[in-house]
């Protein structure tokens, strides 16, 4: 009994497949993602790749949709199964697997259904930190788009069941390092049935039975013979590219050649100037990727800046990338992040609370009435520090609030303090660094010390440096309106010791860059806090990078006192940076390495590749805890996020991995050199999105945990049978799961030795 | 596309915190001066193309902190160096006497094969500042540590200033002519660029691998 023409032989059924048309959950369709057989089919480009949603199936058939995505020996047969129903005679009188044909295209409905024949390719995106859901873009020749498939893993249980073989297999990442996941199998299934083509420049993208036209498209000199002028884009996209804005998924298609042209045009110039660029491009790229590409600033400083190709390179794809992402980051939203961690929990739900994993995605900053809210009429507290903790971790703090609520988070006010007991603190406190600051100002023998001199130089030339594109750091004599506030005047000690202008600088030189003359107020003030801090913890005295590091925390302020106490707080865990042997920060680096090796074996493999796995890049970064690679707010929310020591103390060491990471493809795509490595990663200045990078490390970080997690009752396990081998975690990486703050303290200045 | 070869020569600059080391690369390289260049924190580098003696050669200069502390991480960058710059500001006595300890601390790190004769260049950075601020007697105590002290720091000088742009250019130039001798000696094969370029993009679909690879 053969096929009818109506009809299709199911041959693959992948359940729990979504479309996500809008970005809530509640809109989401499912369906089946399923390759089948027509009854008219005479090869295998005649089947048809379909989505089908499961509320346009009758009963029994959702019975036999069911039934084929449950049969876990399926894949093998693929391939013998298609033989033998070409033969057709084997199962004759069998009507095995049949179901009626998939509608082609039901708008309303979302139903797709496409022969091979017109598929051109597909984009797949494996579930990473970055999708939670793995999914699939079908990429037909013709110009319609169609949905994004998005495979729903915990729901499938086909799916399920194999991750959990895995997983008592002990092998819950597959052979290339990654998560076994839904799409897998349909990528297998497929490429039994008809040829794949994995591009290697663009490892996610698989062409479908690629004519040799295509592959000429994708391959450089040599495979094909040179490609020739026009050809670019044509071929991917079916037609000319429109000079529309970048969109999605044309992008894709776009971004898949045209990037491969660029590449392999680039990599044979040695010369690098803006304008030979845009002539390699213009040469070989659809004029409306041209355009938006190297109308952007980024690139043009870029291409300005002589670098080397593969920086370039690196730089743009990223930059591609990211447009790309921006793009159809309207289809993931924030119900997104939470799904993510509920399934990436799935099974262990006892690992967090509920609690923890609904607040696993970004919240609104806390402004200062709500921060007024978290106290009773006395100032106590009325939640407990690490709600409050909580609640910044995941939102960081308004503008309005940081001046309330920084004291607590540096520990200049105790949590469990009131109002009254406050003022008494901030009185003597006020007092004290008045003793401190008397122990420079008022003492003329310390004054004519030359390493007191010294470290007056060091600081002067730092403070005039700093942070000069802020408001109030800004040159008086650029600024406008009037000199009002801004007399040189310095704090008004409690006991009259007052001074107008400090004995040491001199007022008389009117040249505007001199350094002992410091115009600006606020910048003045730095000056006194950083001196004063030399007196206050004298073994460590100044370091380049603390001046980084009080900047944003004074600008909150705006009073030297406070903003003193503050950087004393803060300076309290990152004392371990500039200790004079470097071993807090050698320390940091190597747990950093080892957290790489354990979390991305493959990017550290590259790593080492380029001679870089002493990740000397992250040393300004871990140093000042990346305050010259974000934004001024950014910063501030940043360093907020990290004081509430809320999952780690070394969290900055997982938003390092986050950022590592998010850079992944790049790098490993593009660079291969130590100095590569380097230049790339000291220009994701101002490039980074901070917001996106934190949501990655807590998914980072809670991957960590579970690691930890499943290793250690597998060991335990294979203690209780008497095994011997275990798994071993290394204590510094067990270290990281602790939120106490490492102290490590400056030893005492040795005899004669400067502030160096 | 014609074979022609660049050879990298890379150069690493020290000296004193402040003394001017960014100021005078972005001028040399970017033609911008700023008194605003942060303090450089890790290292960085700039890159510049040059012709010396009709040959093209790319200049991959390295910006390093003045915090001696922070020189004892990431020594990574000088390895295969071809010529130290030590720097030093004309106002600032102290950074003139650390000269001698900035090429002990190059020459420890680099491990390099010719210490004896390893090519160093000495730049005073800042001469466009009033006469009165220079240290006093410089010429005199300039020769003293260039001839006299342990070792002796007999090397070609330049006074420059960075903000004016006055013999940065020369300096540098010079700079890359000893930078090129050195490399020479040193065998001129292992940087060559262009081959370098061919073999690090991987512009081959593997072919032993196609289909999916899952």
């Amino acid at each position: 009994m053969s096929v009818l023409h109506s009809e299709t032989q199911l041959l693959y059924v992948k359940s729990k497949a979504y479309l996500h048309p809008t970005s809530s959950k509640k809109d989401n369709v499912a369906g089946f993602l399923s390759l089948s057989r027509p009854g008219s089919s005479k090869s295998s480009k005649d089947i048809l790749l379909s989505f089908t949603p499961e509320s346009m199936l009758s009963g029994a058939e959702l019975d036999v949709y069911n039934s084929v995505d449950l049969r876990a020996d399926l894949l093998q047969n693929l391939s013998g199964l298609l033989l033998n129903d070409k033969a057709k005679s084997g199962n004759q009188g069998k009507k095995k697997d049949v179901v009626s044909k998939p509608p082609v295209l039901v708008t309303t409905s979302y139903a797709f259904s496409i022969p091979l024949l017109y598929v051109y390719l597909l984009l797949i995106r494996k579930p990473s930190l970055g999708w939670w859901f793995g999914s699939v873009i079908i990429h037909p020749k013709s110009e319609e788009n169609l949905p994004v498939v998005f495979f729903h893993d915990d729901e499938s249980p086909l799916t399920i069941s194999r991750q959990k073989v895995k997983n008592q297999s002990f092998d819950p990442f597959g052979e290339d390092g990654t998560m076994y996941w839904g799409g897998q199998d349909f990528l297998s299934a497929l490429s039994a049935l008809i040829t794949m083509e994995r591009l290697n420049v663009e490892p996610s993208v698989y062409l479908v039975d690629p004519i040799s036209a295509d592959l000429v498209n994708f391959l450089p000199y040599g495979g094909g013979g040179p490609p020739k002028k026009g050809r670019a884009g044509s071929a991917s996209s079916g037609s000319a590219p429109k000079a529309e804005p970048f969109k999605l998924p044309d992008v894709n298609k776009m971004f898949a050649s045209a990037k491969w042209k660029v590449l392999e045009t680039v990599a044979t110039f040695t010369l690098r100037t803006k304008s030979l660029v845009k002539d390699i491009v213009d040469e070989h790229v659809p004029q409306s990727v041209v355009r938006l590409i190297l109308t952007k600033p980024e690139v043009q400083k870029v291409s300005n800046d002589f670098e080397s190709a593969r920086v370039y390179l690196a730089k743009w794809a990223a930059q591609v990338k990211e447009e790309a992402e921006q793009l159809e980051r309207k289809f993931m939203m924030e119900d997104a992040v939470y799904a993510r961690i509920n399934e990436q929990l799935g099974n262990d739900k006892q690992l967090l609370t509920p609690q923890e994993i609904s607040n696993a995605s970004r919240r609104k900053p806390v402004n200062l009435v709500e921060w007024k809210g978290f106290f009773d009429d006395q100032g106590h507290l009325v939640m407990t520090p690490d709600e409050v903790k909580n609640r910044i971790f995941h939102g960081g703090l308004a503008q309005d609030a940081r001046k309330e609520a920084w004291p607590f988070l540096l520990g200049v006010y105790a949590w469990n303090s009131n109002t009254a007991e406050r003022e008494i603190t901030k009185k003597s406190l006020q007092s004290s660094y008045c003793d401190f600051k008397r122990r420079w100002a008022d003492n003329d023998e310390r004054r004519t010390e030359e390493f007191w001199k010294d470290q007056k130089v060091r600081i002067e030339k730092d403070v005039h440096r700093n942070d000069r594109n802020i408001d109030i750091y800004k040159s008086d004599k650029t600024k406008k309106g009037s000199k009002g506030d801004t007399s040189r005047k310095s704090l008004v000690l409690s006991n009259n010791l007052e001074r107008v202008s400090s004995p040491e600088t001199p007022d008389e030189d009117d040249d505007n860059w001199n350094l002992a003359r410091i115009d600006n107020v606020h910048l003045f003030r730095l000056r006194e806090i950083l001196l004063t801090y030399n007196e206050y913890n004298v073994n460590l005295g100044y370091i380049q990078g603390m001046t980084d590091l009080l900047s944003p925390i004074y600008a909150v302020f705006q009073d030297e006192v406070m903003s003193f106490w503050a950087f004393a707080g803060f300076m309290e865990r990152m004392e371990r940076n500039f200790v004079r042997d470097q071993s807090g920060m050698k320390r940091q680096m190597q747990v950093l390495n080892e957290l790489l090796q354990f979390m991305f074996p493959d990017l550290y493999k590259h790593l080492a590749k380029c001679e870089s796995t002493d990740l000397f890049f992250f040393f300004r970064m871990l140093l000042v805890w990346y305050k010259r690679e974000f934004k001024w707010d950014d910063v501030n929310t940043l360093w907020e996020v990290f004081w509430t020591d809320y999952y780690s103390s070394q969290y900055h060491l997982f938003f390092a991995l986050a950022i590592l990471s998010s850079q992944e493809s790049a790098i490993k795509g593009y660079l291969n050199r130590f100095d590569e490595v380097l230049k790339y990663m000291n220009e994701l200045l101002g490039t980074m999105k901070l917001h996106d990078l934190l949501v990655r490390a807590e998914l980072i970080f809670l991957r960590f945990r579970r690691m930890v997690d499943l290793i250690d009752r597998e060991n335990t396990l294979k203690r209780e049978q008497g095994e011997l081998y275990e798994v071993q975690i290394h204590p510094d990486l067990r270290e990281l799961l602790l939120r106490k703050m490492i102290i490590q303290k400056e030893e005492e200045r040795p005899e004669g030795v400067g502030g160096g | 596309m014609s074979a022609r070869k660049k050879t990298l020569l890379k150069v690493i600059v020290l000296g004193d915190l402040g003394v001017g080391k960014t100021s005078l690369m972005q001028q040399f390289v970017n033609k911008k001066f700023s008194h605003q260049y942060k303090a450089t924190i890790g290292a960085d580098f700039l890159t510049k193309d040059l012709t010396i003696d009709n040959k093209t050669v790319s200049l991959q200069i390295w910006d390093t902190a003045g915090q001696e502390r922070f020189q004892s991480l990431g020594v990574a960058f000088y390895r295969g160096a071809d010529c130290c710059v030590l720097c030093y500001d004309v106002t600032n006595e102290k950074s003139l006497n650390n000269l001698s300890s900035w090429k002990d601390e190059f020459l420890v790190q680099s491990n390099v094969s010719n210490p004896q004769d390893f090519p160093f260049i000495i730049i005073g950075n800042k001469i466009d500042v009033d006469e009165s601020k220079k240290i006093p007697s410089l010429q005199k105590k300039l020769l003293n540590i260039t001839n006299n002290q342990l070792g002796g720091l007999n090397y070609p000088l330049f006074e420059t200033s960075a903000k004016d742009s006055i013999n940065v250019e020369t300096a540098f130039e010079n700079v890359a002519r000893m930078a090129l001798q050195q490399e020479e000696l040193n065998g001129a094969s292992r940087n060559d660029m262009n081959d370098d370029y061919h073999d690090a993009i991987n512009i081959h679909l593997e072919n032993d691998n196609s289909g999916c690879a899952c």
